[in-house]
């Protein structure tokens, strides 16, 4: 019964759960190499959750089976019980056991023989050595995540579940304790399922992103791969931010209102396409610095520091143009509010045949 | 799980069956005859406007209490906590008693209104108290950062986190108060279950009792299918999903700390002071000789050993159906969780005559008047009192650490011994007492099973009680109420004791 | 479950009174008062060395339990405050017949018809009173004026207490059913709120002022002049009219069980209980609590001042009271049950 993955490899094949009517997992397959880090990304509802507590055990498929380290654990015949499956899990709120103090939680799921000593090097590992008689609601929000990691890691699993772990941290603290947390699991070397809503969580952190739409994985890519070549529009809105454009294919380019761009895949002639033009494609030069290009006016700046991000609005609307475009500039870029601009897209873009009903008719 | 929990619903309904054997040699025109006569029209009027005037004034007193002690800086609230409680240990005879030789006022209705309000609103102040302390703050500090104050807030955000308990509190004093009898015949006072006794005292008619009792059974079986209608309309219980485990923050009395002291006092004064008082005098007033330490010591030790037993086995036994009731709710484990709730309208007398009957014909009469028969039937008698301390504090600790501890490795058994017992243990601390409790004041059962040659605090109180002798009966009630404040005491201190286990759940 | 078993076997083990006892044994099954019955038990386990197990409760409930545990019951004796629960164990067959010896030391009048208890003790219906709030003139002096509508409101009655009974069963013999049925129903207007479930109530309540007067058996009156002394007594009793049916004697029985192992034992406890012995501590409330009358062996009491000999009641048999389900069905039809 093995597909001969290494121990911390991860399958899921077909794997359907329904809870009355509600469909909520419709045949996920996913597969996750051993050791690597992978975020499952997908808007609240679209079932990520759920699929984490199907590959913990905590519930059992309806149909298909899920495989970890080349062993079947649930295939509607078998269920491994959680306790046997070796998984760490980390959940949102962290859960510490109330009842214990940080070393008790830490040391929870070890044997007595060596506990002290596992226990000692966990909590270095997570840099809380001096913390290990504190109570739960006597540490911070970051130094739970981390308590909460060091438990799941304790027993050495072969596969760390986190769900959400990162969401409640406040901002600031959120992006430290994400390295930090991560860091630790790489250095575990332990495969991840990271479950996410946080797009910026997953490119940043994950070996590999899964993007779960409506019960089933509409893509598995790289972080650089999903962003840049998203299998459709959908998946291009929902990883960052896109500008979805209108076009046409005319001798291996899309023609749209920003002008002829080079298609990274070729289409055939004359097909209705959507084009993704993403915010960092997009040049913004102002409407003085010469001719070319489409002018457009600023709505609003929205300044990050390291980069700034502008809304506009194309002038002399035409036809099957967005009101608004997004574009987004690095650094000290000057552009103010109201003024005009002229827009030029950089790069070849990805495009996919038109859907009907978003068909606005380029031609 | 289930089949535990099926064996013990088995064993708490087995005298329901004794009393379905029984009224079956009855003719229903027999049992309706003692039904349909007009007394039964006064007799269901009696009990009916006791019922709600009581679990009115119960749900009020015990669920104000509660919010005093869990969620202000009222002074002394450690020793109020113990206070509040102990009534409840007191036997109702016992109270009924103090009262009459106080007050000529204190007889008929108003009579057994005050005496059962001060004797059963810890029903209600012992779960919420317990819902109090688990329940997430988050939400009343919400409350007040919208401006709402401490008062409003209270009626419209902490009242909403704890209805369950005050709903399952009334539901406690409605079932108790159907049983009631000891009290009644003191105070004068007819309701269904003293007519009930009265009828199987004149008549020498198990089989009519029988299926008069089952006549109150079809009571409480009303009573908790509209306690499960109120309870669909509940919402659930429901905590934000903050990392931290904040505890509550106590609000301030202020200016209010002094009468809401005088109002404590009072409480205690009435529901403790006065059968303590009385008792007192009639130790020191009676003119018959005093009694020898030996017995009163001797029926001290059995009552705090059945008792502790019976407690002990109701713990045990309500952790998998509340268990099965809270964490696979299916129409099967409401069944069988509420099915549990009828043995508290069955009068103690007809469960141990059906334990007697069990033995003797089934059992070729092994166990019979032994203390683990005796301990059964308290077993009985009390389970649902334990079975709603565990489940309110089940339902409030979040089914993720269980979850966490098995993917941790740790099996079931080890996850309900390390896990999900800790976190309920207030709860499982709250059924113990009230079982304990209920135990020691426990008579017409024992009467029946207790091992013979042995006295207990309340059969010894009786006797000489029954024969006018206050001086003797005195010490006896005294020793049951200081028996009570221990388990009282001992929740009151292990809330305190252990803020990590009662203040962290998030 | 666990903790559960290990309970139960620390509970057998301390539970009961266990084995390693000398000599021969017998259960009394004890509807009596308790003092009462624990100075006669200490008296014959001390002349005879056998020793007896006492199990105390209400008639009733015992009598009930004894048939609910049927052929099994570990009782071999039972005595009880009043004659009903007796006949009732008789009709069900259960009681074995008295020693004849036994039954000749006391009046027959006070015995089973049928032989199968004896009479040990007895007890007369009196008024009970406050002076402050009733006069003695005023008192009914027959029953039959207690559902008078002058007393309204200044009754008190005990309607499901056994010793009422056969007051009722009295009236009834007296005057017929339909009279004492309109009686009952005069007094249950008259009681009011002031219907209380024993004796022992009703004698607190008008001892304490709460209500004028109501009927008992005498003996309430002396034991809680006994207990709380003459200084603190308000109330007095007031016989009716001679022969007068509220003017009942009834009686306290016991009786050996047809299904002991230890008839022998059990037949010299009965024995002992109208033996001069018995009698005399019934006849001695300084030892047993008591001031019932003692009926068997010509031992008499000057403790209920009125002599025994001196008291005219309505001449009603224990057999004709039976087991009291005639006067329960008419309490029931005038709504006092």
């Amino acid at each position: 019964m093995t597909d001969g993955g290494r121990a911390g490899s991860v399958s899921l094949r077909g794997v359907r759960k329904a809870f009355g009517p509600h469909v909520v997992l419709a045949g996920v397959d996913l597969d996750v190499p051993e050791g690597a880090i992978a975020a499952v990304l997908g808007p609240s509802g679209s079932g990520k959750t759920t699929m984490l507590r199907v590959l913990a055990g905590f519930e059992r498929p309806d149909a298909g089976a899920v495989v970890i380290g080349g062993t079947v654990v649930d295939d509607g015949r078998r269920h491994v019980p959680v306790e046997q499956r070796r998984i760490g899990y980390v959940p949102q709120e962290g859960s510490l056991f109330p009842h214990l103090d940080v070393r008790g939680n830490v040391g929870f799921g070890l044997a007595r023989r060596g506990r002290r000593s596992r226990v000692d090097e966990l909590l270095a590992m997570v840099g809380l050595a001096d913390l290990g008689t504190r109570y739960p609601h006597q540490l911070s929000g970051g130094q739970q995540q981390r308590v909460a990691l060091a438990r799941a890691l304790a027993p050495d699993p072969r596969l760390v579940l986190l769900d959400e772990p990162f969401a409640s941290l406040d901002a600031h603290l959120r992006a430290q304790v994400r390295g930090d947390v991560l860091d630790i699991v790489r250095r575990a070397g332990t495969t991840a399922v990271l479950v996410t809503h946080d797009q910026d969580e997953a490119l940043s952190s994950a070996d590999v992103v899964a993007v779960l739409r409506d019960g089933v994985v509409a893509q598995v890519d790289d972080p650089y791969q999903l962003y840049n070549h998203p299998v459709d529009a959908d998946v291009a809105s929902f990883v960052g931010e896109a500008n979805l454009l209108p076009g046409a294919a005319r001798r291996g380019l899309a023609e749209t209102a920003l002008g002829a761009l080079p298609l990274v895949r070729p289409a055939p002639e004359g097909a209705a396409l959507t084009v993704l033009v993403r915010p960092e494609q997009l040049a913004v030069r102002p409407e003085d610095g010469g001719s070319g290009g489409v002018p457009a006016t600023v709505e609003r700046c929205e300044y990050h520091g390291h980069d700034t991000t502008v809304r506009l609005r194309v002038r002399h609307g035409q036809p099957g143009v967005p009101e608004a475009l997004v574009a987004r500039l690095a650094g000290r870029h000057p552009v103010r509010e109201s003024a005009g601009v002229r827009l030029e897209v950089d790069g070849s873009v990805e495009a996919w045949p038109a859907r009907l009903a978003a068909g606005t008719g380029a031609s | 799980m289930t089949a535990v929990s099926v064996l013990v619903v088995a064993v708490l309904l087995a005298p329901l069956v004794f009393l379905l054997l029984e009224s079956s040699g009855v003719g229903v025109s027999a049992v309706a005859r003692l039904v349909w006569r007009p007394f039964t029209a006064t007799l269901l009027w009696n009990t009916v406007r006791l019922a709600v005037v009581v679990t009115a004034l119960c749900a009020v007193i015990g669920t104000l209490a509660a919010w005093f002690v869990e969620r202000t800086d009222l002074p002394g609230r450690r020793l109020w906590a113990v206070l509040v409680v102990v009534p409840f240990a007191i036997p109702d005879f016992v109270v009924s008693f103090g009262w009459a030789s106080l007050s000529t006022w204190v007889e008929g209705f108003r009579g057994a209104v005050l005496v059962m309000t001060l004797g059963t609103y810890p029903l209600v102040y012992l779960p919420v108290a317990a819902a109090l302390r688990s329940a997430d703050p988050a939400m009343e500090e919400a409350s007040r950062s919208l401006g709402v104050g401490p008062v409003r807030t209270f009626l419209r955000v902490t009242l909403g986190q704890v209805r369950g308990a005050v709903l399952g509190g009334c539901l406690l004093v409605v079932l108790v108060l159907l049983a009631e009898y000891g009290a009644f015949e003191i105070l004068g006072y007819q309701t269904f279950t003293t007519e009930i006794f009265t009828e199987f005292q004149l008549s020498f008619n198990v089989q009519t009792a029988c299926a008069l009792s089952l006549v109150l059974v079809a009571l409480s079986v009303v009573v908790l299918g509209g306690d499960a209608a109120a309870s669909r309309a509940r919402g659930r219980v429901a905590r934000s999903g903050a990392l931290a485990q904040r505890v509550a923050r106590r609000n301030r009395l202020g200016r209010w700390a002094v009468p809401v002291v005088l109002a404590f006092a009072i409480l205690a004064g009435l529901a403790l002071g006065v059968p303590v008082a009385a008792n007192v005098y009639w130790l020191f007033e009676g003119g018959a000789p005093a009694l020898s330490g030996v017995s009163l010591l001797d029926a001290g030790w059995h009552t705090a050993l059945y008792g502790g037993a019976a407690a002990l086995v109701d713990t045990v036994a309500a952790v998998p159906v509340a268990l099965l009731a809270v964490r696979h709710p299916s129409a099967l484990s409401r069944l069988l969780e509420r099915s549990t709730y009828v043995v508290l309208a069955m009068p103690g007398l007809v469960v141990a005559l059906a334990l007697t009957y069990v033995t003797e014909h089934y059992g070729g009469g092994f166990g019979y008047q032994t203390a683990p028969l005796l301990v059964l039937a308290y077993a009985i008698l009390f389970f649902p009192l334990a079975l709603t301390g565990v489940r309110a504090s089940l339902a409030h600790a979040p089914v993720r650490y269980e979850e966490i501890a098995r993917s941790l490795g740790k099996r079931r058994g080890a996850v309900l011994l390390r896990v999900t017992l800790p976190m309920v243990a207030p709860g499982l601390a709250a059924a113990f007492a009230l079982v304990f409790l209920s135990a020691v004041t426990e008579l017409t059962a024992t009467l029946v099973l207790v091992p013979t040659g042995v006295q207990t605090l309340a059969t010894q109180f009786w006797a000489y009680q029954q024969n006018l002798s206050y001086a003797q009966a005195a010490p006896f009630a005294l020793v049951i109420i200081a028996v009570a404040c221990v388990p009282s005491y001992v929740i009151a201190r292990r809330f305190d004791r252990l803020p990590s286990q009662t203040e962290a759940a998030p | 479950m666990l903790a559960a078993g290990v309970t139960g076997a620390v509970l057998a083990a301390c539970g009961s009174s266990g084995p390693g006892r000398h000599g021969p044994a017998i259960t009394l099954y004890n509807g009596q008062h308790e003092q009462t019955t624990d100075a006669i038990v200490a008296a014959f386990e001390k002349k005879t060395g056998i020793t007896v197990d006492v199990r105390s409760g209400t008639e009733d409930t015992l009598a009930n339990q004894i048939v609910t545990e049927g052929a099994r019951t570990p009782a071999d004796v039972v005595l009880t405050e009043n004659s009903p629960a007796l006949e009732y164990l008789q009709s069900k067959g259960l009681l074995a017949k008295v020693d004849p010896a036994t039954l000749a030391r006391t009046d027959r009048r006070y015995d089973s018809p049928r032989g199968d208890w004896v009479g040990v003790s007895a007890r007369v219906s009196v008024l009970i009173y406050d002076p402050s709030l009733i006069a003695r003139s005023a008192l009914p002096t027959t029953v039959l004026q207690m559902a008078d509508p002058r007393y309204a409101g200044k009754l008190a009655i005990a309607a499901g207490e056994t010793d009422f009974q056969p007051v009722v069963e009295a009236v009834a013999r007296a005057d017929g059913k339909a009279a004492a049925l309109r009686w009952l129903r005069g007094i249950k207007a008259n009681a009011g709120p002031h219907t209380f479930s024993s004796d022992e109530a009703v004698t607190a309540e008008v001892n304490r002022g709460a209500v004028a007067f109501g009927i008992v058996n005498q003996y309430y009156w002396y034991r809680l002049r006994a207990e709380i002394g003459r200084s603190r007594m308000h109330s007095a009793i007031a016989y009716f009219a001679p022969r007068d049916p509220g003017y009942v004697v009834d009686v306290s029985g016991a009786a050996v069980l047809a299904s002991s192992h230890h008839r022998a034992a059990a037949q010299r406890f009965l024995a002992f209980l109208v033996g001069k012995d018995g009698q005399s501590i019934i006849a001695d409330p300084a030892v047993s609590a008591s001031f019932e009358y003692p009926i068997g062996s010509g031992v008499t009491t000057m403790a209920p001042e009125r002599p025994f000999d001196q008291l005219q009641p309505y001449p009603v048999t224990v057999g004709q009271l039976g087991d009291g389900s005639n006067a329960v069905a008419l309490l029931q039809e005038a709504g006092l049950l």
